[in-house]
């Protein structure tokens, strides 16, 4: 990755929709470099998400949980992480290192019923020995805004 | 308590596509729809005044830059202690997202080091700057994204 790559990315960074012919202009590029520069880095991995951000408040949702799970014994991450996929609003997974817990799981949550229902879902996995829960009021999804200022 | 917005099931198959990709063509949102990009534009610039869309992200590699370690880091503590705290969390340059919970911890913090032995550190300076009962490290290893799981239900007008 290079300078360049860096200053596209930058771009994206500050309005993810802008069109190419825009970045182009910025940085004094022709809107074909934009594009090749950008699917190559989608292909290799080095983009990994371009997404918009949407206010789930607006749409009837209190927060988002966090969800540190306690795995059996004996049981696989990827027998836990197959069935965690299937439960509705549930947007993230990661396997963990240290800490606390086996995984974490990110799940947008509309009310309290949500939760106690996506809890009680959990804990009926047969690999979940025990959850834990964060629950945070902020409602963008899937990040806040200010997620990219590491670019900057 | 924020207003709802009402949408329809256009809007809903609006935001799961620009949710996926921020970058899909109005063109192709526009047949799927079975409207005009027009049309498509229009409800986006309404979803964008109404707060729905507020903005946009970039998730990128962070590895290439030498941001190897994702880590969430769970706080119990006082009351009385956030501010202070939180100041500490504010000022170090690979915190992302730091938010007040209720549950296990009370202050969940994200970020992204270059190496744990600065993980390790910010444990220590907030130890030492404010009494925090416990702090527990998560580091993330493997974080998949399954975005399109997220219900965006159309409220009938």
């Amino acid at each position: 990755m290079d300078e360049l790559d860096q200053q596209i990315l930058e771009e994206l960074a500050e309005d993810a929709q802008e069109s190419f012919l825009g970045i182009a202009k910025k940085i004094g590029v022709s809107p074909k470099t934009v594009q090749t520069r950008y699917a190559r880095m989608k292909r290799e991995g080095v983009i990994l998400h371009c997404g918009i951000i949407v206010s789930l408040s607006k749409l009837g949702y209190q927060g988002k949980a966090y969800l540190l799970i306690k795995l059996v014994e004996g049981k696989t991450r990827e027998e836990a992480i197959v069935a965690l996929k299937q439960i509705q609003n549930v947007f993230l997974i990661t396997e963990i290192m240290g800490g606390d817990c086996d995984l974490l799981a990110l799940a947008a949550i509309r009310d309290y019923k949500s939760i106690l229902k996506l809890i009680f879902e959990i804990k009926e996995l047969p690999s979940v020995a025990q959850v834990d829960v964060n629950f945070t009021n902020d409602t963008s999804f899937p990040v806040d805004k200010t997620f990219n200022s590491l670019l900057r | 308590m924020t207003n709802i917005i009402r949408i329809d099931e256009i809007d809903s198959k609006i935001l799961g596509a620009l949710i996926k990709d921020a970058r899909t063509k109005i063109t192709e949102i526009a047949k799927s729809c079975g409207l005009s990009s027009t049309a498509i534009v229009n409800r986006i610039k309404r979803l964008k005044n109404e707060g729905v869309i507020e903005g946009s992200v970039l998730f990128w590699d962070m590895s290439v830059l030498g941001f190897l370690y994702p880590a969430s880091i769970g706080l119990n503590l006082d009351s009385s202690q956030y501010p202070r705290v939180i100041k500490i969390i504010e000022e170090q340059t690979n915190v992302i997202i730091l938010s007040q919970s209720i549950g296990k911890h009370d202050l969940t913090v994200f970020l992204i080091a270059k190496n744990l032995l600065d993980i390790d550190k910010l444990k220590q300076l907030i130890a030492s700057r404010a009494w925090v009962r416990k702090i527990s490290i998560n580091l993330w290893t493997t974080p998949h994204f399954h975005f399109g799981n997220v219900e965006i239900k159309a409220h009938r007008a």
